[in-house]
């Protein structure tokens, strides 16, 4: 028989012990894997394909899933080798020599970590298909589908083994460094009184020795619950944060993608593209149910970097004031400041129109008075009626027409958009890519994309809130389960007593309670700051703040059902042992 | 040449601030299969001193010679390898693999001084007849009573045949009845292949199937006890030592 048949033996035989480290390496990379197979998947991130504004939320999930695994792996790798220390001082006491341990150690990990980590890429797969199908079919975003990536498995495989080679490095020299006689009584520690027991002694006298029975469960091993605690409050603070934003999110979405476009339908006639007459553009949507209340052509230049609108139309179309004499131009910044997102309001001072005519700047303004489309400059200068006379006269700037409808009813005219946008595209006559340049913009399509991007953030938030309270399950669970054998000791002590199995359970809730709701109630404090501060750059700061105290409360309520469910368990588990 | 031989031993320890010193100077010599125990009140420095002597723990001063090799001055790698040859440790709670069988447990020695597979075999068969364990070959450890326990625990100190065994508390966990056939088996192994046996106890009568029984108080020998007629009488002689000694009932029952 040789040693390597004996430790495959105990790792087998042991193998429940360690299922957890096992399930917690496979739950961690196979949701990094799924979200790594969102990231590189070619079709889901091309912007032609999929508005930016829906791809773009993958980039903050992905983020946390990846802490998640770099802070989530270390911590379990901790618990396999707590359970793993009275082994090693057993084979130590017999001479076994450190080089031989580490080695054993690293075989150990290794087995577990390949076949976790084979599982893992797996599930990661069969989860990545899961998402794709909830974004064609639930969130109806057509267009993409699941494919395979090497590149989302070479990058899993390599955060992995990153993370899995510091944590057993760092754990295995921890074990190393050990005393004999330390690793032998690893399971007989006992932690003095805790931060929390003093203060309870001196706020509230004689509060402990009433409760010593249950304190005598709680008062182990203080670093590590200091640890852990640590963790599970910033999850914690992290969940109800991002909660907080979600519910937000939806509608400002919707907000903003009604504020951005003032008009239902706008269309620009250029470069000889969408050409169209607009009795023909009323039929087809007529055709379609849809009236339109009012139609305004505005003329416009443009070269690469701006767009020119005389003052006068701006004036007469929008219900403006302004003020630009010749040689002078307004800045135009059609942005909402209250979107969320950070913008370019820096004014251009100058501008040098017909060769040797300089404008200068007299102010800017930033308001949204049409709809933003892709054949648009990305700046805009309003010019004097003279000057923009003169610009038309210079074959430099390329003159269009800004068609802008307001409909009856926008909510019920994207049949009729869609019909016109394909009588457009019939008439362009190119190919694909250069027709994305004249698509028509409408209120309907940004709505429609704004509740799909609002859909896709929730439902990854959801994930990645559901993923962090399972972490902050997990982590404490973890630790309960490595005191299982200890804490089966002092049940035995205690029943030998005489007390009953009802106190006894009564002590294990607890203890439990102790365990549990800390890091939720302080972490639900920390958030309500940090909810305000994100939900107030979208002017929804105290309901922001309510959202999240409501959604600590939730899960504070849900874990006090749980954790008396979780201590019955634990202590048929503990009978089991005894 | 001794089987042990410690010279100046001492040991102190930082507790809150504090220095405490645990063993002050000790000396020990112990010859080849000589069965020697240690006894003492809580606290006297019993365990301490066993695991500086096993190597489980280090020395402020002094040194640690078995069997001629001094343990002093080893790195980590050589204290492993010269336990794993000359050594055999028992504890008072066994310390056994609770995932593998007796056997195995037993083989463990073996398999890390890398034995064959052959010897392995006529060693294991030798050792669990000795001490009558032959037939508890494939029980799982929660199988076993506390004597047959600490049997697997002593067969697998021995199969090795190393020239010292040390014991923490051998016969701790045990009653009357099991202790004397614990004991016994010592006895046995010890007359049989010579080992030398140092134990650390606070049973009197664990104690007196020892040859010599050393008295720690406070950190140093207080008194020495040689056996010189039966069981009982030695027996006798170290509950009229312990009481000389003091320290709670507990050390002396």
């Amino acid at each position: 028989m040789t040693f390597y048949e004996i430790s495959a033996k105990m790792l087998r035989v042991n193998f429940n012990r360690y299922r957890l480290y096992f399930f917690c390496n496979l739950f961690a990379v196979s949701l990094f894997e799924c979200f790594a197979s969102i990231f590189t998947n070619s079709s889901f991130m091309d912007g032609t394909k999929v508005n930016s504004l829906i791809s773009s939320n993958i980039y903050f999930p992905s983020m946390l899933a990846a802490l998640f695994l770099v802070l989530f792996l270390p911590v379990s790798c901790q618990a396999f080798f707590a359970a793993r220390k009275q082994e090693y001082g057993i084979l130590f006491s017999l001479g076994m020599s450190p080089k031989e341990a580490f080695r054993n150690m690293m075989l150990e990990n290794m087995a577990i970590a390949g076949v976790a980590l084979a599982a893992a890429l797996a599930a990661g797969t069969v989860l990545s298909g899961f998402f794709f199908a909830v974004i064609n079919y639930g969130i109806g975003i057509e267009g993409v589908q699941w494919q395979f990536c090497p590149a989302s498995y070479k990058i899993t495989v390599l955060l992995y083994l990153v993370v899995m080679a510091a944590a057993f490095l760092w754990n295995a020299v921890g074990t190393l460094r050990e005393k004999i006689g330390t690793l032998l009584k690893a399971q007989y520690r006992c932690g003095k009184k805790s931060l929390t027991e003093r203060i309870l002694d001196r706020c509230r006298a004689g509060y402990v020795e009433k409760h010593l029975a249950e304190w005598s469960f709680v008062r182990r091993h203080n670093n590590a619950w200091r640890i852990r605690y640590g963790f599970g409050t910033i999850i914690i603070a992290c969940a109800v944060t991002l909660a907080s934003v979600c519910v937000t999110m939806y509608p400002v979405f919707l907000r903003d993608a009604e504020n951005e476009s003032p008009y239902d339908m706008a269309y620009s006639e250029i470069f000889g593209m969408n050409r169209a007459s607009l009795q023909k553009v009323r039929d087809i949507l007529a055709e379609h149910g849809v009236s339109v209340e009012c139609v305004i052509q505005m003329p416009y230049l443009r070269d690469a970097a701006f767009n020119y609108l005389p003052v006068t139309k701006v004036n007469q179309y929008f219900g403006c004031e302004y003020q630009v004499e010749e040689g002078q131009f307004l800045n135009l910044f059609q942005f909402d400041l209250h979107d969320g997102y950070e913008h370019d309001t820096q004014p251009v001072s100058t501008v040098t129109i017909g060769g040797n005519q300089e404008l200068h700047s007299v102010g800017s303004e930033v308001k949204i008075l049409f709809n933003w489309n892709a054949a648009f400059a990305d700046r805009t200068l309003i010019v004097s009626d003279l000057d923009f006379k003169k610009m038309e006269e210079d074959a430099q700037y390329v003159p269009g027409t800004a068609n802008l409808f307001a409909f009856v009813e926008w909510r019920k005219s994207n049949e009729g958009v869609c019909a016109v946008q394909e009588y457009l595209q019939s008439r362009n006559q190119v190919d694909e890519a250069q027709e994305h340049y004249y698509k028509l913009s409408s209120k309907v399509d940004r709505y429609l994309e704004a509740r799909k991007s609002g859909l896709f953030l929730n439902f990854l938030m959801a994930f990645v809130i559901g993923l962090m309270l399972m972490s902050e399950y997990l982590l404490i669970h973890f630790r309960i389960q490595a005191e299982q054998e200890e804490n089966s000791r002092a049940v035995n002590s205690l029943q030998m007593i005489g007390m009953t199995e009802e106190e006894i359970v009564k002590c294990l809730r607890y203890k439990n309670r102790v365990r549990f709701l800390p890091p939720v109630i302080v972490g639900t404090m920390l958030a309500i700051f940090p909810s305000f501060y994100y939900n107030e750059v979208y002017g929804s700061g105290y309901l922001g703040s309510l959202v999240g105290i409501l959604f600590g409360i939730i899960i504070t309520i849900v874990e006090i059902i749980f954790v008396k469910r979780y201590s019955q368990k634990e202590f048929a588990g503990i009978r089991r042992l005894l | 040449m001794y089987a042990l031989d410690a010279s100046h031993i001492s040991k102190s320890y930082q507790t809150s601030g504090e220095t405490v010193r645990v063993l002050h100077d000790i000396n020990l010599k112990m010859g080849r299969g000589e069965m020697v125990a240690i006894m003492g009140p809580s606290g006297s420095g019993k365990t301490t001193l066993l695991h500086v002597l096993t190597g489980i723990d280090t020395a402020d001063h002094g040194q640690v010679q078995i069997g001629g090799e001094n343990l002093t001055g080893l790195t980590s790698e050589e204290t492993a390898a010269f336990r794993r040859k000359h050594m055999g440790l028992i504890f008072q709670d066994f310390q056994l693999l609770e995932s593998l069988t007796v056997k195995e447990n037993i083989l463990l020695p073996l398999i890390l001084n890398k034995r064959e597979a052959d010897e392995q075999q006529q060693s294991v068969v030798k050792i669990m007849d000795a001490l009558g364990i032959a037939g508890l070959a494939d029980k799982g450890m929660t199988e076993l009573s506390g004597g047959q326990k600490q049997r697997t625990a002593i067969a697998r100190a021995l199969i090795h045949e190393p020239e010292l065994i040390f014991g923490d508390e051998p016969t701790g966990n045990l009653d009357m009845r099991t202790t004397g056939d614990v004991m016994q088996c010592m006895v046995k192994m010890n007359r049989q292949f010579g080992t030398a046996f140092l134990i650390v106890t606070h049973d009197a009568h664990a104690a007196s199937f020892c040859s010599r029984v050393l008295f720690l108080q406070n950190g140093k020998f207080a008194f020495e006890a040689v056996k010189k007629g039966d069981n009982k009488e030695f027996q006798e002689e170290i509950l009229n030592m312990l009481c000389h000694l003091g320290g709670e009932q507990d050390d002396v029952l």
